[in-house]
C-alpha cells in the first residue's frame, strides 16, 4: 500500500458534510467518508484517550482500536445519534478496560493520578498557563479528570459527557463542580508559588 | 494571578488539544478503509439467512410448479399444526421464560452495566 495514499487528504468534505452524511456514504461503500471522520476525530480521541491513560503509546493504540471497532460496527450506529459521542464512548470504554488491566496486573489499587507530570516548582518556572492547566488536569483524579476532558471536547454538552460516561447527568454537574474547585485551588497555588 | 470561574472556562477552552502521533492517521486508514474487506457487504449470519430464504423460496416455487398448490398446502397445514402444539405445552412455556429470564438477568452482570451502576454510586 502506497504511503501516498494513506496521506490522501479528505479536507474537500470536511467541513461542508455532517456526520451522519458520512456514515450513510461509508456504509454505501464509499470508504473516503470513514477517511474524513478519522481526520475530523482522530486528535480529540487521541486527547481523550491519552488524558486518561497518561501514556502516548496506549492512548494511540486505543484511539487506533477505537475507530476500528467503529468502523467494523457502522452498521450498528444509532441513526440521529451524534457520532462525536459514539466513538468517544468507545474510547472511553476502551480506556476502562486499560485501566482494569493495569489495576489487575499490579495488584493494586489504581492511583489517583497515573502520570504527576511537572513537579510545581517546574510548572511555576516554566510560567505557562497551558502547561500550568495540563499539569493540574493530570493531578485530578481519574473520574474528574475525565469529565473535564469532556467538558472540553464536546464543548459543555452535559447529556453527551452523561453518555459517555454512562453516569447521570447530575453526577457529570457534581463531578465538574469539584473538578474545577480543585483545578482553581491548584492552579492558584501554582501561581502563588511562582510569585514568591 | 487568583483564578476565577470565567478564567478557568477560558484557560480550559483555549488549552490546545494533544497532538497526535505522526502516523497514527495512516495506521487508522490502513486498518480500517485501506484494509482489504474491511467492511463486507452483508455478515456471514446475514449471508446464511438470505441464502435459506431463497432456497425455501425455489422450493416452494419448484413444488407448486411440480405437484400444483395442493401439497404446499397441505405442507404449510403441517407445519403450523408442528408450531401450534410445541408451543401450547406447558414445559415449551416454562423454558422459554427461564432462558428468558437467565438472560435478562445475565444482562445485568454485562461489564458496562456493572462499570455504570459503580460509577453511579461512587
Amino acid at each position: 500500500m502506497a504511503a501516498a495514499v494513506l496521506e490522501a487528504p479528505f479536507i474537500d468534505t470536511a467541513t461542508t458534510v455532517d456526520d451522519q452524511t458520512l456514515v450513510a456514504e461509508t456504509l454505501a461503500g464509499r470508504g473516503e467518508a470513514f477517511g474524513t471522520l478519522v481526520e475530523r476525530y482522530d486528535r480529540a480521541v487521541y486527547h481523550l484517550a491519552y488524558r486518561t491513560l497518561h501514556d502516548s503509546e496506549e492512548a494511540r493504540d486505543v484511539a487506533q482500536e477505537a475507530f476500528f471497532k467503529a468502523f467494523r460496527s457502522l452498521r450498528t450506529f444509532r441513526p440521529g445519534a451524534k457520532f462525536s459521542t459514539w466513538i468517544f464512548s468507545i474510547t472511553y470504554h476502551a480506556c476502562c478496560d486499560r485501566l482494569g488491566r493495569r489495576k489487575r496486573y499490579s495488584g493494586e489499587e489504581l492511583p489517583d493520578r497515573a502520570d504527576p507530570g511537572a513537579g510545581p516548582e517546574q510548572v511555576a518556572i516554566a510560567g505557562d498557563e497551558a502547561l500550568r492547566l495540563r499539569a493540574a488536569i493530570a493531578r485530578l483524579p481519574e473520574k474528574y479528570r475525565s469529565v473535564i476532558t469532556l467538558y472540553h471536547l464536546q464543548s459543555r454538552q452535559y447529556d453527551e459527557i452523561a453518555q459517555v460516561l454512562e453516569i447521570p447527568i447530575g453526577t457529570v454537574k457534581t463531578h465538574l463542580f469539584r473538578a474545577k474547585e480543585q483545578l482553581r485551588r491548584m492552579l492558584n497555588e501554582t501561581a502563588m508559588g511562582a510569585q514568591q | 494571578m487568583n483564578y476565577s470561574d470565567s478564567d478557568l472556562e477560558r484557560a480550559l477552552f483555549n488549552l490546545p488539544l494533544e497532538e497526535t502521533p505522526a502516523d497514527m492517521r495512516a495506521g487508522i486508514l490502513a486498518q480500517t478503509i485501506y484494509r482489504r474487506h474491511a467492511l463486507p457487504a452483508v455478515k456471514a449470519w446475514e449471508a446464511w439467512l438470505i441464502g435459506g430464504c431463497l432456497a425455501a423460496i425455489a422450493w416452494l416455487v419448484v413444488l407448486v410448479l411440480r405437484e400444483g398448490s395442493a401439497p404446499v398446502i397441505s405442507a404449510l397445514d403441517t407445519i403450523g399444526a408442528a408450531i401450534l402444539y410445541v408451543v401450547s405445552q406447558p414445559s415449551t412455556v416454562l423454558w422459554i421464560a427461564v432462558g428468558g429470564a437467565a438472560s435478562v438477568w445475565l444482562s445485568h452482570l454485562s461489564p458496562a452495566v456493572v462499570r455504570s451502576k459503580s460509577a453511579v454510586r461512587s
